[in-house]
């Protein structure tokens, strides 16, 4: 069953094509890969159908219904409680601790503090990172970190999860480690992921991967 | 030295020659400090201001009592002070005694008959459809405007009109202009000058403290390049150089941003009018020792700051890294000005609680000082030790105070520049509470009468008209009843001791003392005076009232039945009827009006005072009811209006500080709140998180201005001798500007907030 669906994405940035018809389609429980050089405009994709950018033409339908027609307030609500998100560098609050940063997404949808201190360390222990619980990001390694965010992603229990460039930072076999657990734990919740990388190696763990090719103007579909 | 030369001169370059974002974050720096700048520039220009407001003030006061000097002919004049509303409108009429009469300072020559002179505010004033009731009062020819020399400020009204029907005479006779300052004002307070001093430190002190934050902004961007530099094979001392250049590039920008303000400031000054005080552009010149002093010390501050950021931090070629966990905030040397203050005011408090006036006021001062100047250094202890105590709360406060938790010190600062200005506004405000419950309380021993009453000499070529002017003023509305009459006195043959006389009719003697019958012809002897007054029958002196010089013949007492004196009749020793005078002639005397107004009526006093006419001109007027200009408590009160308009500019100053700072803090954590805005944290939460982050410091530094300023404020209260209390609203009101001004910044940072969570913050590459 299709759960999220972009057809013919434009977006630009002032004179700058980024997306030129861009279309993709992801399934429940699907991992669909993202690929493509610098600049060809991935993230930009990623970012239209997470519903963080609207696109100047084109529609992104999730569950059948047209991101374009929601309120900002009501997209920031679907992406707090539907979907999750890695990037590059975990990106967590510097001033929170892990447990805190994993707990935050729960906290905002009304969790007492307790309760949701309590989930995110499960998901820390389930990442392997519950050491790192009380530390702040700074203080953690970079795949500790990007573990982390994972735990993050998931502690609401989301339909779709974005990664995007979510091993970039990281050397090959905590690469490896992280993306073994992140899937891992995406396929046990039955999210779906659309993750964006320009690493085959990386790619390689998807049920398919898409393509942006020729930069921003045309996107090619392959069976994974 | 060529190497170090050469440091500071690459640290400039890089400055200036960064590209973009170096010329973003010289802006920012040097706007955050020129606005400091541009306010130590006026803060420089106080003495030269109050200086030459004083000095013109001087110049146009006259001595009376001055012997006549050769080859000078005497100007005589007639002060005529009015009051139109709530203004203060200051005035003379003049009148030549020759051709060698000195000029009034801002005059080119003495106006003629009719004519008169007025300052530009007052031709403005008169030219106003509000100067419509003043008009009446000035008949007269404008034939000039007063210039600067004659003016203590631009919102200064002022007339001096000519006139030949003043009295001419030793007591109106100057022969020249300007007051011989060898004799300083008399009962100069020590107090006076602690009121003054904690003016200056409460609004200078912030100042150089939003300095020092417009120095350290952009630190990481600073941090990223001197690593750079390093990469390159600058060593650890270089690099410090270098950053000194950097800070000093940063200081000049902020001079010289901060000198343009101030000029650009001048050329509105006059325009300006805060809380009644207004400045001449030309008296906004800073005191140059002053401001070679804010010349030097803004760089050196500038450096010295930039260099104390980087004393815990090695520069490493791959990025700057803090030689440990940030140190806890040590506690004894941010407590000792508090502790020494404390001290001091102990040493004497035995005295001070049981003999206040035995206190020792330089003591009392330096206490006071030491007390304020600690705030700013306690403060970024307090907000430490405070944050690291909250736990729990909605996410947007976690997100607050866990920001605050890592570093509160940027903001301590500010709020700490914030605390003495609202430490010291609560202690002036505490200070004037008591001042002004002091003269509540003297003013407890005048009645309802005297407080409406409004009082006119009429001079002695007037008088005779004086029962038609008092007609005209009975029919004014607004005029409950007037009193009007002639006043002379007498003196027994061989004695010292005058008695004084007062003729008007029956209606107006009743209102001065308690008879029953009266009828023309009548005489009355108020009891209850210092002396026993003259006997019936006995023969006396007739003087002039003023200067009782014997201007008629022998004259015998009528009649007198003693009578009681009414409430406001107790000055008054013989009253008589124009027909008890027997035949002498005293149409030559004094008269005296004394209106008692209706305080319902709004515009009461300056109806009286038109319908005066031409004796209100000639005449001291007084009332109870606008405040005595010559009181003691307008020298409060102007100290009070001008620390009232530097607390505003430095609230103001406070305000831009902490966006600045807001508005960085966005930018260099643009990432985390784009990653925290695209996991669907609502922009809301955000901006509270923000708000909090503002507001909690400033609530900590408004507990701890409210305990030293009204501490303070108490302090003075006590010493002075004057009833304890404290300004509740004023502490509400001081209070609520701080909060709305957290707020206010909170708003300003809403567009920074919007880009930054929007999808760019996500980027990588």
């Amino acid at each position: 069953m299709t759960l999220l669906s972009a057809t013919d994405l434009h977006k630009a940035f002032g004179p700058t094509p980024a997306l030129a018809g861009a279309g993709l389609s992801v399934d429940q429980g699907e991992i669909v890969a993202i690929m493509g050089p610098s600049g060809s405009g991935k993230s930009t994709l990623l970012h239209c159908l997470a519903g963080i950018l609207t696109p100047d033409a084109g529609e992104v339908h999730y569950r059948g219904v047209d991101l374009g027609t929601m309120s900002d307030g009501r997209r920031s609500e679907l992406r707090r409680t539907e979907f999750g998100f890695v990037f590059q560098f975990g990106r967590l609050v510097p001033e929170l601790s892990c447990v805190e940063n994993v707990a935050l997404p729960l906290r905002l949808a009304g969790v007492k503090r307790r309760d949701a201190e309590r989930r995110a360390t499960e998901w820390l222990e389930e990442l392997e990172v519950a050491d790192v619980a009380a530390k702040r990001p700074g203080e953690t390694s970079g795949g500790q970190g990007q573990r982390v965010a994972v735990a993050r992603a998931l502690v609401t229990s989301p339909k779709v999860i974005f990664a995007d460039e979510p091993t970039g930072a990281l050397d090959s076999l905590n690469g490896e480690r992280v993306m073994t657990l992140f899937l891992a734990a995406a396929r046990a919740t039955a999210a779906a992921v659309v993750l964006v990388t320009h690493e085959p190696r990386v790619a390689a763990y998807a049920d398919r991967e898409v393509v942006v090719r020729d930069g921003r103007s045309r996107l090619v579909e392959h069976a994974g | 030295m060529k190497g170090w030369v050469n440091d500071l001169a690459l640290g400039v370059r890089i400055a200036f020659g960064g590209g973009r974002s170096s010329w973003r974050r010289l802006a920012l720096t040097g706007v955050s400090v020129g606005v400091g700048v541009a306010v130590l520039f006026v803060g420089a220009s106080a003495p030269t201001a109050f200086g030459e407001r004083q000095a013109r003030q001087d110049a146009s006061r006259v001595q009376p009592g001055e012997e006549r000097p050769p080859g000078v002919d005497p100007l005589y004049r007639a002060y005529a002070p009015e009051n139109f509303g709530r203004e203060e409108i200051m005035g003379s009429y003049v009148w030549p005694g020759g051709p060698r009469a000195p000029i009034p300072p801002g005059l080119q020559r003495i106006p003629g008959d009719g004519e008169i002179v007025v300052s530009p505010a007052l031709a403005d004033l008169l030219a106003s459809p509000k100067g419509e009731l003043l008009r009446p009062r000035f008949p007269q020819r404008v034939v000039g405007t007063i210039s600067q020399e004659g003016l203590i400020g631009p919102n200064h009204l002022l007339f001096i009109a000519g006139d030949s029907t003043i009295e001419k005479n030793d007591r109106t006779a100057f022969y020249s202009f300007g007051l011989d300052r060898a004799h300083p004002r008399a009962g100069t307070n020590p107090w006076y000058w602690a009121l003054g001093l904690i003016g200056a430190v409460v609004l200078l002190l912030p100042v150089l403290v939003f300095v020092t934050i417009g120095t350290r902004l952009a630190g990481p961007e600073r941090e990223r390049r001197l690593a750079a530099l390093r990469l390159l094979g600058a060593s650890a001392r270089q690099v410090r150089r270098i950053s000194t250049g950097d800070a000093l590039a940063g200081a000049v920008v902020g001079l010289v941003l901060g000198a343009g303000a101030f000029l650009g400031l001048r050329g509105f000054v006059e325009r300006v009018e805060l809380f009644g005080v207004s400045t001449f552009a030309s008296d906004l010149t800073p005191h140059p020792l002053l401001a070679l002093l804010v010349v030097v010390v803004v760089p050196v501050l500038s450096v010295a700051t930039a260099l104390v950021t980087m004393r815990g931090s090695v520069v490493d070629p791959l990025g700057v890294v803090r030689q440990s966990a940030p140190a806890r905030r040590r506690l004894w040397w941010r407590f000792a000005p508090i502790l020494a203050g404390v001290g001091l005011l102990a040493v004497q408090a035995e005295t001070l609680l049981e003999h206040p006036l035995r206190g020792n006021p330089e003591l009392t001062l330096a206490a006071v000082a030491l007390l304020l100047l600690g705030i700013p250094l306690v403060l970024p202890w307090v907000v430490e030790r405070s944050v690291g105590r909250f736990r729990g709360g909605p996410p947007s406060w976690q997100l607050a105070v866990r920001r605050l938790q890592m570093d509160s010190g940027s903001a301590a600062r500010v709020v700490g520049g914030v605390a003495v200005v609202l430490a010291g506004g609560i202690a002036l405000q505490t200070m004037m509470i008591g001042q002004e419950a002091g003269v509540r309380d003297r003013q407890l021993g005048v009645s309802d009468v005297e407080r409406n009453l409004f009082m006119a000499y009429v001079p002695e070529t007037l008088s005779a008209r004086i029962d038609a002017i008092a007609e005209d003023v009975r029919a004014t509305e607004g005029v409950r009843s007037v009193v009007a009459v002639r006043q002379f006195t007498v003196r027994r043959a061989g004695s010292v001791t005058p008695f004084g006389v007062s003729v008007g009719s029956c209606a107006s003697l009743r209102s001065i003392a308690r008879f029953d019958q009266c009828q023309d012809g009548d005489g009355f002897r108020v009891r209850g005076t210092s002396e026993e007054g003259p006997e019936a029958g006995e023969v006396v002196d007739v003087l002039d009232f003023a200067t009782q010089v014997r201007v008629s013949g022998q004259w015998t007492v009528p009649e007198l039945l003693d009578v009681e004196a009414s409430q406001n009749g107790s000055l008054y020793q013989v009253l008589l009827t124009p027909g008890a005078l027997g035949g002498l002639d005293v149409t030559g005397t004094r008269g005296r009006l004394e209106v008692v107004l209706d305080p319902s009526v709004p515009d009461a006093l300056d109806r009286a005072i038109t319908a005066f006419g031409p004796v209100g001109r000639h005449s001291l007027t007084r009332s109870f009811l606008p405040p005595d200009p010559e009181d003691k408590a307008s020298d409060y009160r102007t100290l009070r209006q001008v620390f009232l308009a530097g607390t505003l500019l430095v609230v103001v100053l406070a305000g831009a500080s902490l966006l600045v700072l807001a508005l960085e803090q966005v930018r260099t954590r643009r990432r985390p709140l784009a990653v925290l805005a695209a996991g669907g944290v609502p922009r809301s939460t955000l901006l509270w998180s923000l708000l909090w982050q503002n507001a909690v410091p400033l609530g900590l530094a408004v507990l701890v201005a409210v305990a030293v300023g009204s501490g303070t404020g108490l302090l003075y209260q006590r010493v002075s001798l004057l009833p304890l209390g404290l300004d509740l609203t004023g502490i509400g009101v001081l209070t609520a500007t701080v909060v709305g001004v957290a707020l206010l910044v909170t708003l300003c940072t809403l567009p920074a907030v919007r880009r930054a969570t929007g999808a760019t913050g996500l980027r990588a590459e």
